[in-house]
C-alpha cells in the first residue's frame, strides 16, 4: 500500500504546486523549466521509491501515476469544475489591439511576451495587429490576428 | 461545455472562477512562504526550533538531539555528552530505552561500543574509556522506521536518566 500512497501523494502535491505557481511561471521559464523538471524529478523520485528499488515497487509506482493521470483526465472530461481545477481555463489578455492590463498583471504576462508570441506565431509587428491574444491553460500565448492582417 | 463569447471569439473563459482562483492562489502563496520560513527555522528538521536538549547539562550525561526527524532518513543523530564522572571502572555504560530503539534502525554508533547488553526495557551500550581525560561525545545515527511521535529514555547505569521526545515526519 505504501508505494501507492507515496505515488498518489507526490502526484497531487506536484499537480497542486504547479497549479498554484500559475501558468506564466510554467511558460516563461523555458530555459529554467528543464532544470526545474530535472531537479524536481530527482527529488520526487527518491521520495516515491524510498529505499525499495525493486522492479515490483517501480512497476507499482509507475502504474499508480499513470492510472491517476487517466483518472484525472476522465474526471476533467466529465466535470467542468474538475477541468477548471486541474487544467484551468484560457484567458483573453489582448482584445482588438488593446492589452487588458489588469488581467495581464494577474497572470504576470507582459506586453513584450505577447508581442514575442505575435512575431513567432503570426509574423505580426505591432500590438494593433492583434485581434485577440489568449493565454491558454498551458501558459502558451495564442494569437488571433486582425482580419486584415491574416 | 460552457463557452463564453468575447466579441467574435468563442472561448471557454470563466472570469468569475478565475478571479476567485487568483484570490485563493495568493492566500496559498502566503501559506507556502510561511511553510518555507518554518522549514528554515527548524520546524521540520534541524534548526533554531528543531534543536533540543534533554538532561541536566551539569550531569555526567546529557543529550542533544533533533526535535523533528524524518522517516526512513538517516538524519536523526543523538549526541550524548559524556563527562568524566560517567566513567566507571574504565567503562561508560549508556542505556537507551527499548521502546525507542524498536522504532528506529541504528545505522551507526560513534565510537563503536564494546558490547551491547539487552535487558527488559532497555539496551545498555558498553564503551571502553580507560584513558578518558576530558569530556567526550557518543553519537547514535538512527533512522526512524515510520512517522509519528517517538518517545525515548536514556541514562547511565545507576545514574541520572532523562526522557526525550521527537516527532517524525513522513
Amino acid at each position: 500500500m505504501e508505494p501507492v500512497l507515496r505515488a498518489a501523494f507526490i502526484f497531487f502535491l506536484l499537480t497542486g504546486l504547479f497549479r498554484i505557481a500559475g501558468r506564466s511561471s510554467m511558460n516563461e521559464m523555458s530555459s529554467f523549466e528543464l532544470v526545474l523538471m530535472l531537479v524536481v524529478g530527482e527529488a520526487m523520485g527518491q521520495a516515491i521509491l524510498g529505499k525499495d528499488f525493486s522492479l515490483t515497487n517501480a512497476a507499482i509506482v509507475a502504474t499508480t501515476l499513470i492510472m491517476l493521470n487517466v483518472g484525472v483526465s476522465l474526471l476533467k472530461h466529465h466535470s467542468h469544475r474538475a477541468k477548471l481545477i486541474f487544467h484551468g481555463a484560457p484567458l483573453v489578455i489582448v482584445e482588438h489591439g488593446r492589452p487588458l492590463k489588469e488581467l495581464m498583471d494577474k497572470v504576470r504576462v507582459g506586453e513584450h511576451e505577447v508581442l514575442e508570441a505575435a512575431r513567432e506565431l503570426q509574423g505580426l509587428e505591432r500590438m494593433e495587429q492583434i485581434k485577440y491574444a489568449v493565454i491558454e491553460s498551458s501558459g502558451i500565448i495564442s494569437i488571433v490576428p486582425r482580419d486584415e492582417d491574416k | 461545455m460552457p463557452y463564453d463569447e468575447q466579441g467574435s471569439l468563442q472561448i471557454e473563459q470563466d472570469l468569475a472562477y478565475q478571479r476567485r482562483a487568483w484570490q485563493r492562489q495568493r492566500v496559498i502563496w502566503v501559506l507556502l512562504t510561511l511553510l518555507l520560513v518554518a522549514a528554515v527555522v527548524g520546524l521540520f528538521g534541524p534548526g533554531l526550533l528543531g534543536d533540543a536538549r534533554a538532561g541536566d547539562e551539569s550531569a555526567p550525561l546529557w543529550l542533544e538531539y533533533p526535535r523533528f526527524a524524518h522517516a526512513l532518513a538517516e538524519s536523526d543523530t543523538l549526541r550524548f555528552h559524556v563527562a568524566l564522572a560517567a566513567v566507571n571502572a574504565g567503562q561508560v555504560r549508556l542505556w537507551v530505552s527499548r521502546a525507542f530503539l524498536e522504532r528506529v534502525a541504528v545505522r551507526r554508533i560513534e565510537p563503536e561500543p564494546e558490547a551491547v547488553e539487552a535487558a527488559g526495557d532497555r539496551y545498555t551500550y558498553v564503551f571502553r574509556a580507560p584513558a578518558l581525560t576530558a569530556p567526550t561525545d557518543i553519537f547514535f545515527h538512527v533512522e526512524p522506521h515510520s512517522f509519528g511521535r517517538l518517545k525515548g529514555r536514556a541514562g547511565l547505569d545507576g545514574g541520572a536518566e532523562f526522557d526525550f521526545n521527537q516527532y517524525v515526519y513522513p
